[in-house]
């Protein structure tokens, strides 16, 4: 009751007048970038409130305060699973970033729910917590608690996300956050972007239901680059940005693999006994042209099963693919590239702020290729048996002003669990999802 | 040729190997269980839940993959010698071993002699009631000798098809709490809970045990003589009830704590029938009271209440004592038949829980049960013989 009291409240007070920001939009970019820069010429302590709270001391110390607020409602077809609340308070992130000293940048932010017991579940409080020298661009060093570089939609703030639940590859399979030190920066005159780090396991997203890390130490490392930067090419294909990601880690001995669960939370795949190995290989693409967008990730990941017979033989590597393809399109005309400001912000005059259609489709499958003998359920069998999941989402996202965004989803899921997979009949799911996202 | 026909007979002879054999109670069995060994250290240290693990098993050069194992029991469970379901169509819903679906590795971990549970059985068999096959086992785990288990026939489909030439209503009975056949009313859900539906029939036949078990509740004293054989296999329930007082069962059927360790079966338009289960804590007292706490359960009240049905208990409890026989009876020269088939393999046992000098006075115990409780019985009989 209390949360839907807090979203009505913030509804009221952000339905005029703001506008809706994303990170990461160029136009934005420059127009930030002057204000930060004459805001950090003026000497002293300076507090300002748009577009978010900060507070400075010339150009040594910049804290500026985030906060992202999600209300989601939710309902599965057939067979709600019983812990699938209707409404929930999905998000509510507090958190400061900034700059310190020249060199230094950092990040800390919270997730206010995990300080209550009845709705913290089993995450750390802190989400984000690092820091990064950048004296040098091209050899930036950023240490802490952050994500792991692999998964374009995984890396992606969740305010930013064209639909309101990542895929399975982003949210399931890519490896999320973890403590560790990463290097990064642009290499060949901005023509590529790097990073590379060493972390202490392997991300948030593949920790059991305890909590647990299933691996070891993880090493990653991405690349990306804009061909446009280096290449002739034409007008419509200058926001092209591709990518390529690795990590490897180490995973003991135990029900230690990723697992396949559907978007309301279900095994379709439960976790397979694997020792050795873990590798993901994944590929990005992002490009948008006016008001359309496209993006698409795949995704390949391998864990050895060695000695994991009965007899302590090696039995065949367990595979998963991945990939989704995402479209989106701007009814009201906006430039779709990294982020989103609507021409006429909602309730602002005759505004309606900006309306986008989105549509993604996605795959999903573990299997044992290369295995001998017949495919059973059986977790120390040579051959699994194979399970995947597929989905469609249709999305519709309103963006009232910088502030406030509306998104729609529906979900049809088709999964296909192993035999063991109990209360998942074979079938086709409907999940309808609305978010509300209030972030400063 | 004569190559030929020993390698036939041979392979003749290995394959013509059925349940029959691998219950047989006259050999020690030795069951080889392949478990991955994370998988077996996980079970130990989970041994309070039902999750499965894949293993392996031979018996006699049958092998079987792709099984399931689980720990398993109530108050035998330990981490120590866990008691185990094998599931042989686990993984393959279609495999069976030797014609069964699964069998019982019991570790015997509340009888340390190892014998009360299968005497019990044997007595319950050779009166007629159906109950489980047992037969000693020794247990290799990844090739090293785990303990003295014994192979239990379990009580499922198989069993009702065995001993009952159908599959009927099985309902294995849960003990959630003291019930000693009371009305709880007409909703399903607190029987459910209690009675353990088995299989589909028995799900959807529910209402018929709600009917009965009302029935006792609730009939006069002339309604439930004429009536109660409408439901009830009377002279079987009778018989069972006799056989667990001889063998001095007090966690049975009029368990300390209420009902207990039994499945309950009804033929399509049959009667209902009482089966027996883990019988590791009899033969330990041999003065338990012959009325022991008949009047606490309503049902065991209501037939002794009735003097045909009393006179026909009493018939079946001098008939169990004629079987059993006292000092060189039926069940004392089983004892030593027994005793001396598993004595090795007890003594070497390295997981059991009693030490060895424990396990021979556990023995000689159930040698006393069954001389004494024969006495009792009998001088017990004769007084009700010779009253007025």
């Amino acid at each position: 009751m209390h949360s839907r009291i807090l979203l009505v409240a913030v509804l009221f007070c952000c339905g005029a007048g703001a506008e809706q920001e994303v990170p990461g939009k160029k136009s934005s970019k420059k127009g930030s970038k002057k204000a930060s820069k004459k805001k950090a010429e003026r000497k002293g302590w300076t507090f300002d409130m748009l577009p978010r709270p900060s507070l400075r001391y010339g150009r040594s110390l910049r804290v500026d305060v985030r906060t992202k607020l999600h209300f989601d409602f939710r309902a599965v077809e057939p067979d709600s699973p019983p812990d699938y609340d209707l409404f929930r308070f999905r998000r509510r992130r507090v958190g400061i970033e900034g700059n310190f000293l020249r060199d230094f940048e950092y990040e800390l932010e919270a997730e206010l729910s995990q300080l209550n017991p009845e709705t913290a579940v089993g995450n750390p409080l802190l989400q984000d917590a690092f820091v990064t020298w950048r004296r040098l661009r091209w050899l930036q060093v950023q240490g802490g608690r952050f994500k792991i570089p692999f998964g374009r939609e995984q890396l992606s703030s969740p305010t930013n996300l064209d639909f309101v639940l990542r895929s399975r590859l982003g949210a399931e399979l890519s490896p999320g956050r973890e403590i560790g030190v990463m290097l990064h920066g642009p290499l060949l005159n901005r023509r590529f972007r790097y990073e590379a780090g060493a972390f202490r396991h392997d991300g948030q997203n593949s920790y059991a239901a305890d909590n647990q890390p299933s691996a070891n130490l993880t090493w990653a490392g991405r690349l990306r680059s804009e061909p446009a930067q280096w290449a002739a090419l034409p007008p419509w294909l200058r926001k092209l940005e591709l990518g390529a990601a690795f990590t490897r880690s180490d995973v003991p001995d135990g029900r230690n693999s990723l697992r396949g669960r559907t978007t309301f939370r279900t095994n379709f795949f439960p976790r397979a006994n694997v020792k050795g190995a873990r590798v993901r290989t994944g590929v990005e693409a992002e490009w948008s042209h006016g008001p359309v967008g496209l993006i698409g990730e795949y995704a390949r990941i391998t864990e050895q099963r060695r000695e994991q017979s009965i007899r302590l033989a090696n039995l065949s590597d367990l595979a998963i693919r991945s990939w989704f393809l995402t479209g989106t399109w701007l009814l009201t005309g906006e430039e779709k590239q990294g982020g989103l400001q609507p021409r006429r912000p909602f309730l602002q005059g005759w505004g309606f702020g900006a309306v986008e259609l989105a549509i993604r489709k996605e795959f999903t499958g573990f299997s044992t290729p290369g295995a001998t003998g017949p495919p059973s359920s059986n977790p120390r069998s040579d051959h699994l048996l194979p399970a995947s999941d597929r989905a469609w989402t249709f999305g519709v996202n309103w963006y009232w002003n910088r502030y406030v965004k509306i998104q729609i989803n529906f979900l049809r899921e088709t999964p296909v669990p192993q035999i063991e997979a109990p209360g998942l009949p074979r079938q086709i799911y409907w999940n309808r999802i609305a978010r509300i996202q209030f972030v400063i | 040729m004569r190559v030929a026909v020993l390698a036939l007979t041979f392979s003749c002879g290995i394959w013509a190997q059925n349940a029959n054999q691998l219950f047989d109670d006259t050999v020690l069995h030795d069951v080889h269980l392949y478990v991955h060994p994370v998988d077996w250290q996980t079970l130990i240290d989970n041994f309070w839940l039902n999750t499965y693990y894949p293993a392996e098993m031979s018996w006699r050069g049958l092998n079987v993959s792709n099984i399931g194992i689980r720990a398993r029991g109530g108050g035998s469970r330990n981490p120590r010698k866990p008691g185990l379901k094998v599931d042989f169509n686990r993984y393959d819903s279609n495999q069976r071993f030797l014609g069964l679906t699964s069998i019982i590795l019991d570790n015997s971990a509340q009888d340390n002699s190892f014998l009360a549970e299968r005497l019990s059985m044997l007595l319950f068999r050779k009166r007629g009631i159906a109950a489980p096959r047992e037969a000693y086992a020794r247990l290799f785990l990844n090739n090293r000798y785990f303990g003295l288990y014994s192979i239990v026939e379990e009580v499922n489909a198989d069993f009702s098809r065995a001993n009952f030439n159908t599959t009927g209503d099985l309902y294995e009975f849960r003990w959630i709490g003291v019930y000693r056949f009371g009305y709880l009313g007409d909703d399903p859900e607190p029987y459910a809970q209690i009675f353990k539906a088995e299989n589909n029939a028995a799900t959807n036949n529910l209402p018929n045990l709600i009917d009965f078990i009302r029935f006792v509740n609730t009939a006069t004293d002339v309604e439930f003589e004429a009536g109660v054989g409408r439901f009830l296999d009377v002279e079987w329930l009778l018989k069972y009830l006799a056989i667990e007082s001889y063998i001095g069962e007090w966690d049975g059927f009029l368990g300390s704590e209420g009902m207990n360790n039994f499945y309950l079966f009804r033929a399509p338009g049959g009667l209902y029938r009482w089966i027996p289960w883990d019988k590791d804590v009899t033969m330990t007292y041999y003065d338990l009271p012959l009325d022991y706490n008949k009047d606490q359960n309503v049902l065991a009240k209501r037939l002794m209440s009735v003097p045909a049905f009393r006179r026909t208990y009493y018939e079946e409890l001098a008939a169990a004592q004629n079987e059993a026989g006292g000092e060189g009876g039926f069940l004392a020269t089983e004892i030593e038949r027994a005793f001396r088939l598993m004595h090795s393999a007890a003594l070497a046992d390295p997981t059991k829980g009693a030490d060895n000098e424990q396990f021979e006075e556990a023995v000689e115990a159930v040698r006393n049960f069954v001389q004494f409780r024969w006495v009792i019985v009998r001088d017990v009989l004769k007084e009700m013989a010779d009253r007025p």
